[in-house]
């Protein structure tokens, strides 16, 4: 058995390491060809890179399918492995797979309008496509109360995305800023979420899709089955959820849906363990009481977006 | 049309694999049949003859092309196998009728 943990466990990061070299390669060479594809060599380069894109992108529920049955194996720590694998690959593969960052409405919607609405038409770089949610897709996990068609993609990934999932659409920036306020408002665990695919990180930095999932997110099953062992593929937004006595009526709404499980039962009331909190909103989002505020968080960590883009003027 | 470009790149990734993967396990073999011809028995360490010089550099190569095909042809089989999305007709007319509201806006002005 340690033997065949052993041997997957090199062939996972042999292969990883392999993602990690292909996915950087055709990020830096597509970053140079659209920066300065001006000779025919050079456009030819950039075909090919554009299919093989589109075959990324069409094989990508299959890829995250595997992604979903390697995440939720916790032998990958356990064993021979315990000390190899999340220095190898949870500390530089998965991340480059299944990172992110918790982000408020507000700030989305200052993030597109300063980027996507002040863009050229005839840019080659700032396309918005919108697919059916691909965590679901790879599940199978449809849902009959939330939206399914809510997987934003920004950049170079919007189109390939659109040519090759199947019920994708090619959106402005104005409806990207309608949908993203009405599924916020829905369900307020709205994050971006960084590929490996190429990107364009001049425009958006790294940024490549606003996801708006639900329980079989995939960054939510990673954080929930890998954060004991130190890896955290997401990064909390800049608050904290905080319940006010007053008026909590002890009714567990918050503790129910919670996507973290942060919110515990205590004798008599609803404690939020703030170590567990990444600051998404959805407890007060449902709370019926209103008896929930989001507080600044005493020590914000370093996000891989760079804050100015997000000029927080535009919002007040 | 989706599903086909899905099932024609299921194929491809399969067919794709399994050629490239036969090719190259054929030239291993091959080639380590011939180099073990050449290797003196004694050569080899503690005198077993599948870990001389010529294997123990290219069986963890090989181990490693042959997962990577393994992969090629697994996401193959998963592309060749993949549903349709189950979004419903008015989900995707709701927001194709609000773009086309916000095109429609962005060229008045």
């Amino acid at each position: 058995m340690s033997l065949f943990i052993t041997i997957g466990g090199v062939s996972f990061a042999v292969l990883s390491m392999v993602a990690i070299f292909i996915g950087l390669s055709l990020h830096i060479l597509r970053r140079g060809i659209h920066l300065e594809a001006e000779t025919g060599l050079e456009k030819v380069i950039g075909k090919i890179v554009d299919y093989l894109c589109i075959i990324l992108a069409i094989a990508i529920v299959s890829i995250m399918k595997i992604v979903f049955w390697i995440i939720e194996r916790e032998w990958w720590f356990k064993g021979p492995m315990r000390r190899f694998f999340p220095l190898l690959i949870a500390k530089s593969g998965l991340k480059v797979i299944y990172s992110g960052e918790i982000y408020t409405t507000e700030e989305l919607v200052a993030l597109i309008e300063n980027v996507y609405k002040k863009a050229d038409e005839s840019s080659d770089h700032l396309h918005i496509s919108i697919t059916p949610c691909m965590c679901r897709h790879a599940t199978n996990n449809w849902s009959d109360d939330m939206p399914n068609l809510t997987c934003l993609h920004f950049n170079t990934v919007a189109r390939p995305y659109h040519k090759a999932l199947p019920q994708s659409l090619m959106i402005t920036a104005d409806t990207a800023i309608d949908l993203v306020k009405e599924y916020a408002s829905k369900w307020p665990f709205v994050h971006i979420i960084y590929g490996f695919c190429p990107s364009s990180p001049e425009y958006f930095d790294k940024q490549e899709s606003i996801c708006f999932c639900h329980h079989h997110c995939a960054v939510i099953r990673t954080e929930l089955k890998w954060g004991k062992y130190g890896i955290h593929p997401i990064k909390p937004a800049n608050h904290l959820a905080i319940i006010n006595g007053d008026n909590c009526k002890n009714c567990g709404t918050c503790h129910r849906k919670c996507p973290f499980f942060a919110i515990e039962k205590r004798e008599i009331n609803y404690e939020i363990i703030h170590e567990r909190c990444y600051g998404c909103g959805v407890c007060k989002r449902f709370c019926p009481n209103d008896a929930i505020t989001l507080i600044e968080r005493p020590n914000p960590k370093e996000h891989f977006i760079k804050r100015e883009v997000l000029s927080l003027k535009h919002i007040q | 049309m989706s599903l086909l470009k899905s099932k024609i790149i299921g194929i491809l990734m399969i067919c794709i694999g399994l050629i490239l993967g036969g090719y190259y396990t054929l030239c291993v073999l091959v080639n380590g049949f011939n180099e073990n011809k050449s290797i003196f028995r004694d050569e080899s360490f503690l005198g077993i003859p599948i870990l001389n010089e010529y294997w123990t550099i290219a069986a963890p190569i090989f181990l490693a092309c042959i997962l990577l095909v393994f992969l090629i042809c697994w996401i193959g089989v998963a592309t060749l196998f993949i549903k349709e999305p189950q979004v419903s007709d008015e989900e995707i007319k709701k927001v194709r009728d609000l773009d086309e509201k916000n095109r429609a806006k962005l060229k008045k002005q």
